[in-house]
């Protein structure tokens, strides 16, 4: 079953009232919608509440959501139009009070008078990339290859045992076991 | 390690058969922690790519999921609003008005009918009924209008008074001797002008029926 016969296998679980399948879609897709607000709007923290909003938003549509076109593709529309709206509803308000000349260059909108991204929170990011990085750095070879196949290269296992050389169930454990390792490092900082 | 960590590994790389796929689903859908597993996994692949940004949220599903768990009764509402009603009754609501007005309809033309069957047909009159029965078959419904209201229905009549009695053994039928009064003609005639203009075009409407005859024994 390929990626998106799972979507929409998802999505008519949602569609006849099992709201948790839609998690499923949230965990999947929840960096590509962020990533494209972003191409829109600078400010990554509100890139983030968009991208929640356009997901609940999706979800209160999903029982129109006819299977016509992919989920992802129906989803992409949605988190573009409510970037745009955002930026429309940006340009609409008028600052509370008036900005001094000589800091006016410097003035973009909220996005830079309400700053949301904490020293914690920057920390918590760098420290997270950090751990993950370093984990695949200490990792036998073929487990770091075979990850890097999969994640970087988006290969499939069929075509990784092909390049390494080995069966497909022996890829399947090796990324598993990659995969493992990082989550051990990486459990105490989410968690 | 352990297979069931495995198996969510080569899950959210859909590299499972349709059904092993399908049964994930299900134990993602009712475990939490199956979920957070997933979430990390997905964390990891974003992180390589590099594709998290300046801030990453790890708990940005746990939060959409919350917030649709607010919204859950009323999404739920909603999606019940949006569920088709139920067949039978959205049936007659469909039906009720073309049928009840060809009903109407029907009863309509069977007493002008009827009434004009019972017309005594003489020489000029033959020739008359013929014309209406043309007229009031025309598409021109201007033009069925004007002839009908111009034309009684029932010529050479003798007025009667309202209190006409039937004759004994006459042959005459009592709301005959009333139909050749007048008032009963006049009202006849309107009638069927009415009628002919509202038939012509019963989309959405009702047509009005009207007596043309009464009984004054009643």
């Amino acid at each position: 079953m390929n990626s998106n016969e799972t979507d929409a296998e998802i999505v008519k679980r949602v569609q006849n009232g099992d709201n948790k399948a839609f998690d499923l879609l949230v965990i999947k897709y929840q960096q590509r919608v962020i990533n494209l607000i972003s191409r829109f709007v600078s400010d990554y923290s509100e890139c983030q509440d968009i991208a929640q909003e356009a997901f609940i938003k999706a979800f209160r549509g999903l029982h129109n959501f006819r299977g016509d076109s992919q989920f992802y593709t129906w989803m992409y529309r949605i988190a573009a139009n409510s970037a745009k709206n955002y930026l429309a509803s940006r340009s609409r308000k008028v600052p509370a009070q008036g900005i001094d000349a000589q800091d006016a260059e410097f003035y973009d909108g909220e996005s830079r008078l309400k700053d949301k991204e904490t020293p914690e929170s920057k920390m918590l990011t760098k420290e997270i990339e950090k751990t993950v990085f370093d984990t695949i750095e200490k990792l036998p070879e073929d487990l770091r290859t075979a990850i890097r196949l999969r994640e970087m290269q988006g290969m499939s296992y069929e075509e990784i045992a092909e390049i390494m050389g080995c069966p497909i169930g022996t890829v399947r454990s090796r990324i598993f076991r990659a995969r493992e390792a990082i989550d051990i490092e990486l459990r105490p900082l989410i968690e | 390690m352990n297979k069931n960590d495995e198996t969510v590994s080569a899950f959210i790389d859909h590299e499972l058969s349709n059904s092993e796929q399908c049964e994930q689903v299900d134990l993602a859908v009712n475990d939490v922690n199956y979920r957070y597993q997933m979430a990390r996994y997905q964390l990891i692949g974003d992180v390589m790519r590099k594709e998290t940004g300046d801030k990453i949220n790890t708990h940005f599903y746990a939060d959409v999921s919350a917030k649709i768990a607010q919204l859950e009764p009323h999404a739920q509402s909603a999606k019940a609003t949006q569920l088709p009603q139920s067949n039978s009754p959205s049936l007659l609501s469909q039906w009720f008005k073309p049928l009840s007005g060809l009903a109407v309809a029907a009863s309509v033309a069977w007493i002008a009918v009827f009434s004009l069957q019972n017309v005594v047909v003489q020489n000029g009159d033959l020739e008359l009924n013929e014309q209406i029965a043309v007229h009031v078959t025309s598409p021109d419904v201007s033009q069925q209008v004007e002839f009908l209201a111009k034309t009684p229905v029932i010529q050479h009549s003798t007025p009667v008074s309202a209190n006409a009695i039937l004759q004994p053994g006459s042959g005459q039928l009592k709301w005959q001797s009333h139909l050749n009064q007048p008032v009963s003609q006049a009202k006849l005639n309107s009638y069927l002008v009415e009628h002919t203009e509202y038939s012509t075009s019963m989309q959405g409407m009702i047509p009005q029926a009207r007596v043309a005859g009464f009984d004054l024994n009643r």
